[in-house]
């Protein structure tokens, strides 16, 4: 379907609605009996300090908050990856970044605490181990004049296979806290939620949504193929270059501060695609949009399934994305198999 | 426990975890971690029993001692009651039952002094009529936020100090909880065991709302001290209550465990 | 069906002394030709001959070991990509995409050059786009997923999109491949109809009869060398093609004078019986 200038905004209009449908529900819900009135009252109402107060403001929506950038980011990182590696079962882990920050991360977890850094050293870590991995990537695969597609997945997926070995050994030393806390970096959670974290998460969004944004139809033209992309104007390796940079920087921001959650970075690409074409210029936005919404509400579930338990939302990404994969997976193939034949 | 009862020079072995909590078993020939110990290593030291705290990844573990001929003793050293039960059984087992008779008896007698100056106390101060007990809540990791549940020993030492776990209701020993959930329950008392750079009072202080850091009941203890289920029970026992209530509990306590002795002896 | 707008008289893209090394194998010896506005000019030769490999060379995705292309005698080099992917444009051989695009998508890709980095597509552009697509006669395939065409749609498709670039000069590898006589002939007949309006195009091809009759001049490539240049006639001569292929065949005439190949197979031929 073509993009048009109205399809761009209703498009556009209702994904954002969605987001903020699901942003409230995320500030409705919870495990304690702040219902809507009080959420209504801390809101708008006079500012008096309490335990409603708390809750809301400073529980439920820091975690909204982080939700939604980190599910946009990682929507969009996973646009990206796609689009550049001409894959569209790339998701924002694959090229070893999030490994990076992974192994960061538990690094200061482990070695860290037992040094006596405090646990707030852990996100700043984890973002350390994605920058250098971003330079790794940089290095090796931008060898020669060409980011070819190929060396950038071998040395993601070189370089996760290292990182994996390295947090079970480092998991399988560690005592039962730190266990526990490596365990839920690995399948992601959003207890950690607060203001001044979100910020980073904020910035780096911010850049690689401009970034890929600008760059749109630099993506539509990749998916081309590189000569193509060229012989249509299109300074490729700059363009490659740049938005590898400005995707692992959003990639390793959320996963600092959140852990691997996964299948949103490849889900939600996917479900946009079916919807409302391939064309980047309209995807991008709105997965940032969809990504968002839909992270708010893993995440309002995870907070409130179990009663007064809390379960990381990486399993409930999971546990929703799994299956709704291999939906997606079958859809495209007996679409194939009806139109080209077997 | 084995130490309690003077078995340490019957053990050849002991896992990371205990060698680094115990000093006095540092010593000895490690054989891997708490959960996942080495079969070799164990084997190697050819002992007479093997001694475990049960977990999935043990079972296996165990039945391959078992099919290596080496004796195997299971103990389920969750509950209060359990570990009275465990220190019986492993005294009969090293043949060390009146050492072992002794040690229960202590702490049923600590138990029982704790409960009765609590009893005192909770009325003196009250007046008549039975009053609510404080509600606490013991945190044993931040973030994560994971609390002490109903099913556990620890929960029972605080029934006994005369305080009520508002996570009594989680049948597992440690329920990971929502930090929202907590804020709502609103402890009077918190005690944080867990191990980190800032110091619990000034984390706790972030949230005013929560009961116990308004009133400043916000206690900070070595998890070491009281979340190893073992024979020092009773030590665990006024640890508690004093911190709890105050310095001069502990001395009451003492009368109080005198008196009870004095009842027991002919 | 011609767009309608004026098109420029396109400049004379030339290659001088161009030399090519992939590795130890040289690719490409001291080739030089031109191709003039107004022709057609047809490339042939055998696999690995090089053929393709001008082509990168012309539109700068490949850097010659030595020689240059000029344009309108200003060296390729010094156009910007842009300006550059205004004036040339290339079918390449692979036309699969892992992407759902609709085929009215991908020709307004064509587009690129002639747009601001940033906005949506013009109307401006989707009528040229339109044209293109009417022009070759596969305006029923615009709302189609380019995933679900054949080979041959995907080349008329790939064909458009360089229509709709607007170029002066056509650069088409093997652009008849998978197509039916019919469309063939369609698309050949674009070609013409963009070289009349003022363009150019260079065709490579393995089929050398069709495209002796469409080019005003054949040049025929062998290890990387001009074998031969020169009207469809002379180049395709028995001599000069057994000395290029390697293979016997006779010439015969068609009724509009075009030379026709007919390679003698030998023991490729099947059993006659008398």
């Amino acid at each position: 379907m073509l993009l048009t200038r109205k399809r761009y905004v209703a498009v556009l209009l209702s994904m954002a609605l969605l987001l903020i449908a699901c942003c409230w529900l995320s500030l409705l819900l919870g495990p304690s009996d702040v219902g809507p009135k009080e959420v209504w009252q801390v809101l708008f109402g006079a500012g008096e300090a309490s335990a409603a107060h708390d809750i809301v403001l400073r529980i439920r929506l820091p975690r909204t908050l982080l939700a939604l950038l980190v599910g946009a980011s990682l929507s969009v990182s996973g646009v990206v990856f796609q689009a550049l590696l001409r894959n569209p079962l790339a998701d924002p882990f694959v090229l070893g970044v999030s490994g990076g920050a992974a192994l960061g991360g538990i690094l200061a977890l482990t070695v860290g605490t037992a040094m006596g850094f405090g646990y707030a050293a852990v996100p700043p870590a984890a973002f350390a181990g994605a920058l250098l991995t971003t330079a790794l990537l940089y290095v090796i695969a931008g060898v020669g004049n060409r980011v070819s597609a190929n060396s950038l997945l071998l040395t993601g997926v070189v370089f996760n296979a290292f990182a994996s070995a390295a947090i079970v050994f480092l998991a399988s030393i560690a005592g039962l806290t730190e266990s526990s806390r490596i365990f839920l970096w690995l399948i992601g959670s959003l207890s950690a939620a607060r203001s001044d974290v979100a910020l980073w998460v904020a910035v780096f969004l911010a850049l690689g949504l401009a970034t890929s944004g600008v760059l749109a139809r630099s993506l539509n033209l990749l998916i081309l193929g590189d000569e193509p992309a060229e012989q249509l104007g299109i300074p490729t390796e700059l363009h490659k270059r740049i938005l590898l940079l400005a995707t692992s920087l959003m990639v390793g921001a959320a996963v600092s501060v959140a852990g691997l959650v996964g299948f949103v970075g490849l889900i939600i690409p996917h479900l946009l695609r079916l919807c409302f074409g391939p064309d980047h210029r309209l995807l991008i936005p709105a997965s940032a949009l969809a990504g968002g919404a839909f992270l708010v509400l893993c995440d309002t579930v995870a907070r409130t399934m179990l009663g007064g338990r809390e379960l990381p939302v990486g399993a409930i990404t999971a546990l929703v994305g799994g299956p709704l994969f291999l939906f997606l997976l079958r859809r495209h193939h007996q679409q194939l198999e009806r139109l080209v034949g077997p | 426990m084995l130490l309690a009862l003077g078995q340490t020079d019957r053990l050849v072995g002991v896992d990371d975890f205990s060698a680094r909590q115990i000093s006095e078993v540092s010593h000895l020939p490690r054989v891997g971690g708490l959960f996942n110990p080495s079969l070799e290593a164990v084997v190697a030291l050819e002992p007479d029993l093997v001694v475990l705290v049960p977990s999935a990844e043990q079972r296996d573990f165990r039945n391959r001692l078992l099919a290596l001929n080496i004796e195997v003793e299971v103990f389920q050293n969750v509950q209060f009651d359990q570990v009275l039960e465990n220190i019986t059984r492993l005294g009969r087992l090293t043949g060390a039952e009146a050492a072992a008779a002794e040690r229960v008896a202590a702490i049923v007698l600590t138990r029982t002094a704790v409960e009765r100056v609590v009893a005192s106390r909770a009325a003196a101060n009250g007046g008549s009529g039975t009053q609510p007990r404080p509600t606490i809540a013991v945190v044993v990791q931040r973030d994560p936020l994971f609390v002490v549940g109903g099913a556990n020993f620890i929960d029972s030492m605080l029934q006994i100090a005369g305080t009520q776990n508002i996570a009594a209701d989680y049948r597992e020993p440690y329920p990971r909880i929502g930090m929202e959930w907590l804020i709502a329950a609103s402890p009077q008392m918190l005690l944080d065991l867990s191990p980190d750079t800032v110091t619990a009072e000034v984390f706790w202080k972030r949230w005013p709302n929560i009961a116990a850091v308004k009133n400043e009941r916000i206690i900070s203890l070595d998890a070491a001290l009281i979340s190893m289920p073992g024979p020092d029970l009773d030590r665990s026992l006024r640890l508690l209550a004093s911190t709890f209530w105050g310095a001069e509990t502990l001395n009451r306590i003492r009368q109080e465990e005198a008196a009870l002795a004095g009842e027991q002896s002919p | 069906m011609t767009n309608s707008k004026q098109h420029r008289q396109s400049r004379t893209l030339s290659f001088r002394s161009v030399t090519v090394d992939f590795g130890e194998r040289r690719v490409l010896d001291d080739v030089s030709f031109d191709v003039n506005p107004g022709e057609v000019v047809g490339l042939v030769g055998h696999n690995g001959s090089g053929k393709t490999t001008l082509v990168r060379v012309a539109t700068r995705v490949l850097e010659p070991l030595s020689g240059e292309v000029t344009l309108g005698g200003r060296p390729v080099a010094e156009f910007t990509r842009v300006e550059l992917a205004r004036s040339l444009a290339t079918v390449p051989q692979d036309t699969t995409l892992p992407y759902p695009f609709t085929s009215l998508e991908v020709v307004l890709m064509g587009r690129a050059p002639h747009q601001p980095m940033l906005g949506l597509d013009r109307p401006s552009d989707i009528a040229v786009a339109m044209s293109a697509l009417e022009q070759l006669d596969i305006q029923d395939l615009a709302e189609r997923s380019i995933l679900t065409l054949s080979g041959g749609e995907r080349q008329l498709v790939m064909f458009a999109r360089a229509l709709a670039q607007e170029p002066e000069i056509l650069l088409l590898d093997e652009p008849t491949a998978f197509l039916d006589l019919r469309h063939r002939i369609d698309l050949l007949t674009a070609v013409r109809e963009r070289v009349a309006s003022g363009g150019s195009a260079l065709v490579i091809s393995h089929d050398l009869d069709l495209v002796a009759r469409v080019s005003d001049r054949l040049i025929l490539l062998a290890e990387g060398r001009i074998a031969a240049q020169g009207p469809p006639n002379t180049v395709l001569d028995p001599s000069v093609l057994e000395r290029a292929f390697g293979i016997k065949a006779d010439v015969v005439l068609a009724p509009d004078g075009s030379p026709l190949v007919v390679p003698r197979l030998g023991g490729a031929a099947r059993p006659r019986t008398p």
